[in-house]
């Protein structure tokens, strides 16, 4: 089971192909890269989770590990993303945590309303990104006890 | 006319007409009511001639005033006659209206009149009514100043009420109620000169209320805009200068053993840069943001505040080469974090512009100067050339290169930004090589 394409342990929510990638990087400097699908948008995002279009062959029931969401996204943004998961029964319990390339604080507020797990402003230097994101995943996958 | 149980003479008809009280005989013939006497005061008062009254009927000679439609005197007079000559009983009646006619350049007219008459039968012996005695006493002098009295305490009245409606509209006008105006009555007074001033101050002052909304309007819709153009400020510019930062880190981990030291200099260039960009936009972000927040005020320990700015320092190098003395400094209210981060800000300074000292000294105190408490962050490094000065607080403006000193030109700007909101000032001195001294005032209430 541990590695199939099934039990993924991270989702990334990232339309930035160049962010994602030092996301992807320095999860794997980390060891943290076992599963990790990268999905463009919201829209995207919003079909894998709950198991539709494109991945209709998926169960919703295979939750991943932690979502990383990015906040700004073409089509369907991460705060509308964030409020389908946590309104949803199925999908509430997934830890969800918003990486956003600014701390804006109404995004904060609302993101919170809504029940997010975390909230990370990207920083610029790629020294603390890849720190941040390497604490992140450590934290999430590794200590948290989420319930299953 | 003779002589009666005296041996005196007397006189009577002369002493009649003498007498200084207001007498009228009449014969009791009703309705008519012949005059046959009057005192020569009698004819006075009423400014008659006794030679054209006498032998004439009394409500011929004094009808009503045809201009009064009220009048009353001439049917309360019959009336008052009738019942001494019915009842043979003096009859004292209420104080009348009863105008005269007088005659004047512009000819006969009436002038107004109070009385108060009582009027006697003389009986004869076998009880029959000879004569009745008109008596009168001239009263307008003092029914007119009771009129006036009444009428004074009755617009004594009117204005108090009339006062009570403008006072109360004061009180409605100082909640910024404006629905509605005051009244000026017909009289045009003192009181309407007040109102209608006061109608057209509120006039006034609901045009420049309405005025000032409007601009609030617009001021709100300009803060909008503004919101969100740092809004995506600091997520677009801040999105590529993560990949610059990144993807020359990326290169060098990748490709470092292939370049040469040039090669890795310019990359780390290009990061630090990168880097510092980020920074720029960080620091500017935090000074639009403090422009749009609130103050949220409490009574702060200022002490507290700087002794935890000082110990987060004192973690880092500047350990052993600085030296604080932080006095007793006195409390104020204000926004802690606010606050706090005018104190980072010019305590970092302090310590970034004198860190090339062998001993770095960094005082903080304060003292109260008027309504301010005026405290100040002293130190002994470079200082700068007071020359200068108006540059000191603008936005990314820096009277020293970043080869010198390392800095965004935001921190004193952001400060001042912060002091301004607490309605306070920001000032300096400095002396080239010998140190600066920052001082923030504010006030003990605002």
């Amino acid at each position: 089971m541990e590695n199939t394409i099934h039990n993924i342990e991270i989702i990334l929510v990232e339309d930035s192909l160049e962010d994602a990638n030092l996301v992807i990087r320095s999860l794997k400097r980390n060891n943290l890269s076992n599963s990790i699908t990268h999905l463009k948008d919201g829209a995207e995002a919003l079909d894998f989770i709950f198991a539709k279009g494109e991945y209709g062959d998926r169960k919703i029931e295979d939750k991943p590990k932690l979502i990383l969401l990015d906040l700004k996204m073409p089509k369907v943004d991460g705060l509308q993303v964030l409020r389908a998961l946590k309104t949803d029964e199925r999908t509430q319990s997934i830890p969800v945590v918003i990486m956003t390339s600014s701390r804006e604080d109404r995004d904060l507020v609302e993101s919170y309303k809504l029940g997010v797990n975390g909230y990370v402003v990207k920083p610029v230097s790629f020294e603390n990104f890849a720190k941040a994101v390497a604490e992140l995943g450590m934290f999430w996958l590794m200590i948290n006890q989420s319930p299953r | 006319m003779g002589l009666e149980n005296s041996d005196i003479e007397i006189d009577h008809r002369h002493i009649f007409h003498a007498a200084p009280i207001l007498f009228l005989v009449l014969k009791p013939n009703p309705p008519k009511y012949t005059i046959l006497d009057a005192t020569d005061a009698y004819c006075a008062a009423t400014q008659t001639k006794r030679s054209e009254i006498i032998n004439r009927g009394l409500f011929e000679v004094l009808p009503d005033n045809p201009a009064d439609m009220n009048a009353t005197g001439v049917s309360n007079l019959r009336m008052s006659l009738n019942s001494v000559v019915e009842k043979k009983q003096p009859h004292k009646m209420h104080i009348q209206k009863y105008d005269i006619q007088v005659t004047t350049e512009n000819g006969i007219c009436f002038e107004e009149r109070f009385w108060n008459p009582k009027n006697s039968p003389v009986l004869d012996q076998k009880n029959e009514v000879l004569y009745i005695i008109h008596h009168v006493e001239d009263v307008t002098a003092s029914v007119s100043m009771q009129n006036e009295i009444e009428k004074k305490s009755k617009l004594i009245e009117e204005n108090d009420a009339r006062i009570n409606l403008i006072l109360n509209a004061l009180l409605k006008f100082t909640t910024l109620d404006f629905s509605e105006r005051l009244k000026t009555t017909d009289k045009g007074d003192e009181l309407d000169a007040i109102v209608v001033g006061l109608n057209s101050v509120i006039d006034e002052l609901e045009n420049h209320i309405q005025l000032l909304k409007n601009s609030n309007i617009n001021l709100e819709y300009a803060n909008k805009e503004l919101d969100s153009f740092s809004y995506s400020v600091s997520h677009d510019l801040r999105a590529p200068l993560r990949a610059i930062n990144g993807y020359s880190q990326v290169l060098m981990e990748d490709y470092g053993n292939k370049l040469d030291e040039d090669g890795k200099k310019t990359i780390n260039t290009i990061i630090k840069n990168a880097f510092k960009m980020g920074a720029l936009i960080d620091d500017l972000l935090t000074f639009s943001r403090v422009g749009k927040q609130d103050l949220k005020k409490v009574t702060l320990s200022m002490n507290s505040i700087v002794d935890s700015i000082i110990r987060e320092f004192t973690n880092q190098e500047q350990k052993n080469t600085i030296e604080f003395i932080v006095k007793n400094l006195d409390d104020v209210e204000g926004d802690s974090s606010m606050i706090k981060q005018v104190f980072t800000n010019l305590i970092s300074n302090a310590a970034k512009y004198s860190g090339k000292k062998e001993k770095a000294i960094i005082e903080i105190g304060s003292h109260k100067e008027k309504e301010n408490i005026v405290y100040y962050v002293k130190d002994n490094g470079a200082g700068f050339d007071m020359k200068y000065y108006n540059k000191l607080f603008g936005v990314f403006q820096r009277l020293h290169s970043s080869s010198e000193f390392e800095g965004t030109g935001v921190g004193l700007a952001l400060a001042q930004r912060i002091i301004k909101k607490h309605s306070g000032e920001v000032w300096a001195e400095a002396e080239v090589d010998k140190g600066a001294c920052f001082y923030f005032s504010i006030p003990i209430k605002y």
